[in-house]
């Protein structure tokens, strides 16, 4: 797939986020600045929707809410005050709030479909009603197995505490380091690693619990 | 896990990346007993990241977005709108409580503004007590009656003073000399016959010189104070 074009001039270079330019980069975009929104969006667009897709496992909605955050932005520019912080962590808030708003939809869902749907993907697609298209998970994750870990990881996951999941997420998921997790949380490195720490710790003994009782069924 | 490894795998993390792959880190993690979380670490750092597809369609909508954003900001509000309003709002709150507060002043300035004004402040509850009740009452100076033809001056604020004299009418008389029962009135000073009766000259300047009424046949109004006189029923 063709991608879009890239953004030129003065902004097309990589901006790091202690750069100070990224104050420049944000007075642009309250001017509505099309070469900064092109760069905000190539630079953030992809790090939104892998946020979004470790928390939702479901790429179309992960793709909707990394889109729904940027026009979010777009239209909230204006109230945003650059204090120093990467405006990653602005735009993650957005979607962190977007992504719990989804969840909470899903929650008030009725039990018996989503359940029902889970217990079939879980199941490796031997039951699914509608098979998804061929190659689509192949391109997400390479195997069935993988998606079954995956789907695993998940629930496994959803019983850590937010912050301990957040930390995971991050990392794991969307490629940030460690140091850049904690400019994005506003918390000190060391509090990231020790939070990363417990949540491995916590992983570790959801997925065995879990193995346990799979091997009991 | 206890404290202590949960700090040693903190540091392990934080000093390898991929530790799966570091023989030093594996040892201390095996001897820690951490082993394991560092595979787990690891399997997790190995997960690909997923890559999106709808990009073009996410880029297409925020085009359309800025461009909504870039229309609405230039047809809704002018640019310099933006950079006035912080100067506006101040001025036109001074200037509506400016002309507020002349209305007030206005509206005090006038006996039935006062009077309306205080009925205002005692339906609030916020009128003070009258200040007879508060201080004695003091005679007000004694004035003495004024001539004929000058209005008496009233009391003082503070005390009851005396009321306001009226000048006696003195009917004019085109033949001259002195009207009957004129004499009786103090300070008549009767004009020389074949004259007309002029009133004493004022020697303070200040207030005009007062005119006696002409009679004439129509009945005199009634004074204030007084009723006017009623209609006459429907017959």
């Amino acid at each position: 797939m063709e991608g879009p074009p890239r953004p030129q001039g003065a902004m097309s270079r990589p901006l790091d986020e202690s750069s100070p330019d990224e104050r420049e980069l944000v007075e642009q975009a309250k001017a509505f600045s099309p070469q900064a929104w092109d760069y905000i969006f190539h630079a953030y667009y992809r790090k939104l929707f892998r946020y979004a897709y470790a928390r939702l496992q479901d790429r179309e909605e992960a793709e909707e809410v990394a889109a729904t955050v940027l026009m979010e932005a777009v239209r909230s520019i204006h109230n945003y005050t650059y204090r120093g912080r990467p405006l990653l962590a602005w735009l993650y808030r957005i979607a962190r709030n977007t992504v719990s708003d989804r969840l909470q939809a899903e929650r008030r869902r009725p039990p018996g479909l989503r359940s029902l749907a889970q217990r079939f993907l879980r199941r490796g697609g031997e039951e699914r009603p509608q098979p998804p298209e061929e190659g689509q998970e192949a391109s997400i994750s390479g195997e069935p197995e993988d998606v079954i870990e995956r789907l695993d990881l998940k629930e496994a996951m959803a019983r850590l505490t937010p912050e301990q999941r957040e930390v995971l997420v991050l990392h794991y998921f969307v490629g940030l380091t460690l140091p850049e997790v904690a400019r994005l949380l506003g918390k000190h490195e060391r509090a990231v690693y020790s939070l990363q720490a417990r949540a491995i710790a916590a992983l570790r003994r959801h997925l065995t619990s879990e193995m346990t009782t799979k091997s009991d069924e | 896990m206890t404290r202590e490894q949960e700090r040693r795998l903190a540091r392990l993390l934080s000093r390898h990346q991929g530790v799966i792959e570091d023989p030093d880190a594996l040892a201390q993690g095996e001897e820690a007993g951490l082993r394991p979380l560092l595979r787990l670490a690891a399997a997790l750092e190995r997960l690909p990241l997923p890559e999106p597809e709808g990009e073009q369609r996410a880029y297409v909508l925020l085009q359309a977005e800025l461009q909504r954003q870039r229309i609405s900001q230039t047809v809704g509000r002018p640019r310099w709108a933006g950079l006035l309003t912080p100067v506006l709002r101040p001025a036109v709150a001074l200037a509506l409580a400016g002309l507020l507060l002349l209305g007030a002043a206005g509206v005090g300035a006038t006996d039935r503004g006062r009077d309306v004004l205080g009925d205002v402040l005692e339906s609030l509850h916020l009128r003070p007590p009258p200040r007879h009740e508060e201080r004695p009452v003091t005679p007000g100076p004694v004035i003495p009656s004024p001539a004929p033809g000058r209005p008496a001056q009233g009391g003082q604020a503070d005390g009851p003073g005396e009321p306001p004299v009226r000048p006696t009418p003195v009917p004019p008389t085109t033949e001259g000399g002195p009207p009957e029962g004129a004499p009786g009135v103090p300070g008549f000073v009767p004009g020389p016959p074949g004259e007309m009766d002029v009133p004493p000259e004022r020697d303070d300047g200040g207030l005009p010189p007062v005119t006696p009424p002409v009679p004439s046949v129509t009945p005199t109004p009634p004074a204030a104070g007084e009723a006017p006189p009623g209609r006459p029923g429907p017959r």
